[in-house]
């Protein structure tokens, strides 16, 4: 009888330990493969910086783990006419230092970021804007300077947030203090080590964020990150390596999440001797085998790009041009000849010895292009280095990886609108054609009409390939398979994903 | 006063001075060499998304970051900001130098002094013990084990030990760090794997300089004398054998510390350990020029104050060096 009771009473207080334990608090781990460079809001500082700022600051859009827009601190919104928005805050929002949310502050914000001393990202892009007014406490409208398509796309990313006017101007330390109105808020941070947020108790969703804390922990290492993965000593890593991926697929405990992100590209001085003519950059693009890449540098974790960068499932995307640069060796040939280099010539590249998704490539293309006649010396710098020359226009072809900022096929204008002198844009090229279609393409916001227009820029960038356009990588992220309802968003919006950690939550 | 602290003062007083010359050349390369290298930290800066920085955006941060001014205005601003104390800020978010230093120093010291001072407890016993019973099968061992110690890459047994006593056994964390304020045991577990990594490195070398050193002396005319005096075995050792052999360890051991403050980047990137040489890499990777500046004057400081110390220790091991 005293048995049974003894057995009885430890059941409850197993029982009741196991309640317990559902209401411990559950923190969340995540591996970093950099320490964020910069907290400001509106710098972009790479994918390890957005991961962090997305659970602190918000905008008046969002992205939903499906990479749609769905509305954040705007409840609502109306377009009056194709250059007038109207945008209807959410009441009794609080920035994390206690003061509310008010149509001031994302005037503020806006005029922040337009302002050339801060160096935002969105400056040039959001220089359409006209003029941005608050009629009363929770109404902004924005009215442009010619109509926009890509706006609210725009207003999604982690560099249009909202900040706060009265703290901002205050003059706060940006590199290690935030203020937002995102579901955590920061506790500390450990240069170079990690950063710490915590639930934002105040947070106008109920039910968000799903876990108590998030601790950010950088492991620059891979294979030091990943075994923080295997010894549970974080539960989410970004940033898996190819070579990897197999130890996380034969391991039940784990789960691995792969979308196509980043594509890798050859960018083209449109000045440098036989480059000058688009034979010679299609008659390249045709020599090179893209399997063989894919093969060889991604571990068969890519997906080779014969037509142009919008992807299939896209509105925008063009079936008739996806098989454009199929490798085709006796094509690249004639081409050459036409353009008057039968006997072929010497041609440098330009790679970075840091990434192999950058080096691999370019040995592959090498050995490519030896067999149409083209000797390429290549040409391996360090990072740093590779980014002077970029931003110098100091190379003949280039070797890089690159994302693109938003899904709406106006990404393209970053990269190819008129002269450009930023850094990815493939220097000396600036078409008519492509500034034309370009400009009616974001100023159109029929998508029909639009349709068109993409297909007739994907089609003019083809034929005039100053960048050769190699593959999509699949981007790996690995998590714990007690962690539920993370995703990593589609596409260009994989630098995005922190987007997606308030909804993420850790089984017991 | 009395003639040997009036050497020793002088001896110090005209170290420092020669002191300050070297540490005044080490400033101003650690200043001018990371500028001379291509790459400009602001472009990393902004282009780091592969992102669309306009030229606008790119001036505004190099005059945000005191970049755009003279160059010989930015050196002499510094010297007299080091002079003082101030390390300045990181570029890329690093924070503050001199707390930076502060936190990250101790960690590399800790690592570096752990496994020296671990290294030789063994090592100097296995090389006396080695030097003495010369030939036989403690010498073997010693021998074969300090080969296996010097020619095995860091990275190698680094991996090695992870494998094993993390991944497979789960004795030990795979790498990563506790303050050891928050957590003094957690924060020993996590130093465990990376001391021992360096050690065994240490440790060979250690315990073959203290065996030929030992097996030098063992030779020497005093050695028989004290032999013949009748004095214990023993202390025939450790009194006078040893006592000569350790100044080419001492020589070894301030090589080493400074030798390891730049040399420790394998494994504190491989075990995640957040020290000041992964740091310097990692700075200069990223041309973070206040802090490869600040590095490099405070590890040239460092091997300075390590060179000095060591010398000031030949004079209290060896009475036959003097100071003129």
């Amino acid at each position: 009888m005293k048995f049974i009771r003894v057995i009885t009473l430890l059941e409850l207080v197993l029982l009741f330990g196991c309640s317990l334990g559902y209401s411990q608090t559950s923190n969340l781990k995540f591996g970093l493969s950099a320490f964020p460079p910069t907290l400001d809001p509106h710098i972009s500082g790479g994918t390890a910086a957005r991961t962090v700022k997305l659970t602190v600051y918000e905008g008046l859009f969002s992205y939903t783990s499906e990479g749609a827009i769905q509305p954040q601190l705007a409840q609502s919104f109306e377009i009056i006419d194709p250059t007038t928005y109207v945008f209807h805050l959410r009441q009794g929002v609080k920035f994390h230092t206690g003061e509310e949310l008010t149509a001031s502050d994302v005037v503020y914000s806006f005029k922040r970021i337009l302002d050339p001393a801060t160096g935002a990202v969105l400056k040039e892009t959001l220089g359409i804007i006209d003029k941005i007014d608050a009629p009363d406490k929770y109404t902004v409208v924005i009215t442009l300077k010619s109509p926009f398509a890509p706006l609210l796309e725009v207003l999604a990313t982690p560099e249009a947030s909202i900040v706060s006017e009265k703290w901002m101007t205050s003059g706060p330390d940006l590199k290690s203090t935030m203020n937002g109105t995102g579901p955590f808020k920061l506790v500390r941070i450990t240069p170079g080590v990690e950063i710490l947020v915590s639930r934002n108790e105040n947070y106008y969703i109920p039910d968000l964020p799903k876990t108590d804390s998030i601790l950010f922990q950088v492991f620059a290492d891979a294979d030091a990150r990943l075994n923080a993965l295997l010894t549970r000593a974080v539960d989410i890593i970004e940033y898996v390596e190819w070579r990897q991926i197999p130890i996380l697929e034969n391991n039940p405990e784990f789960r691995v999440d792969l979308k196509p992100a980043f594509f890798q590209i050859l960018s083209i001085n449109c000045n440098a001797g036989p480059l000058a003519d688009p034979r010679v950059r299609r008659a390249i693009s045709y020599a090179i085998n893209r399997e063989e890449i894919v093969a060889a540098c991604f571990e068969g974790y890519a997906e080779p790009l014969y037509g142009a960068l919008i992807p299939k499932g896209h509105w925008a995307y063009n079936e008739d041009l996806a098989h454009y640069f199929e490798y085709n060796p006796t094509k690249a040939k004639e081409l050459l000849a036409e353009a008057g280099y039968p006997e072929g010539f010497s041609v440098k590249l330009l790679a970075t010895s840091a990434y192999s998704t950058h080096w691999c490539p370019a040995e592959v293309i090498q050995a490519q292009l030896a067999k149409v006649g083209i000797k390429v010396e290549l040409e391996l710098v360090d990072w740093p280095t590779r980014v002077q020359r970029r931003s110098d226009w100091n190379y003949e072809i280039a070797s890089d990886g690159l994302s693109g900022y938003y899904s709406d096929p106006d990404f393209y204008y970053a990269y190819f609108y008129g002269k450009g002198s930023r850094y990815c844009h493939p220097p000396y090229f600036d078409d008519p054609v492509v500034n034309d279609l370009l400009d009616r393409g974001r100023a159109t916001l029929d998508t029909e009409e639009r349709k068109k227009i993409y297909h007739d820029l994907e089609a003019r960038l083809l034929e005039l390939s100053p960048w050769i356009f190699l593959c999509y990588r699949l981007q790996p992220y690995a998590y714990h398979k007690n962690v539920h309802d993370f995703t990593q968003l589609l596409g260009f919006l994989s630098p995005y994903t922190g987007a997606v950690l308030k909804y993420v939550w850790i089984e017991h | 006063m009395s003639g040997a602290v009036y050497y020793m003062t002088t001896y110090l007083i005209r170290r420092a001075f020669v002191t300050m010359g070297v540490l005044y050349l080490i400033a101003t390369l650690a200043f001018f060499f990371p500028r001379l290298l291509p790459g400009d930290p602001v472009l990393l800066l902004l282009g780091e998304a592969g992102s669309t920085a306009s030229e606008e955006a790119i001036i505004a941060l190099r005059q945000k970051l005191g970049l755009d001014k003279p160059i010989a205005k930015q050196y002499a601003t510094w010297l007299i900001d080091i002079v003082h104390g101030n390390f300045g800020e990181s570029l890329f978010g690093y924070g503050q130098i001199q707390k930076l230093l502060f936190s990250r120093l101790p960690n590399s010291l800790e690592l570096i002094l752990f496994s020296l001072a671990l290294a030789c407890l063994l090592a100097i016993p296995s090389g006396i013990l080695a030097a003495y019973f010369r030939r036989s099968k403690i010498d073997l061992a010693v021998n074969l084990l300090s080969t296996v110690g010097i020619a095995v890459p860091v990275y190698v047994l680094a991996v090695i030990l992870i494998l094993i006593f993390a991944l497979k056994l789960r004795y030990f964390p795979a790498g990563g760090y506790i303050a050891l304020g928050s957590n003094p045991i957690e924060h020993f577990k996590y130093l465990l794997l990376p001391v021992f990594t360096l050690a065994l490195n240490q440790w060979a070398l250690f315990a073959r300089m203290t065996r030929s050193s030992v097996l030098e002396v063992l030779h020497e005319g005093y050695i028989q004398t004290a032999r013949a005096k009748g004095l214990a075995e023993s202390k025939v050792v450790m009194q006078h054998a040893l006592r000569n052999a350790l100044i080419p360890i001492v020589t070894l051991i301030g090589l080493q510390i400074g030798r390891l403050l730049g040399a420790t980047v394998l494994v504190e990137s491989i075990f995640n350990w957040p020290g000041i040489s992964s740091l310097l890499l990692e700075s200069a990777t990223r041309r973070d020029y206040p802090i490869i500046q600040a590095l490099l004057v405070v590890i040239g400081a460092l091997v300075c104050l390590i060179n000095c110390v060591v010398d000031i220790t030949y004079g209290l091991l060896d009475p036959r060096i003097r100071y003129d």
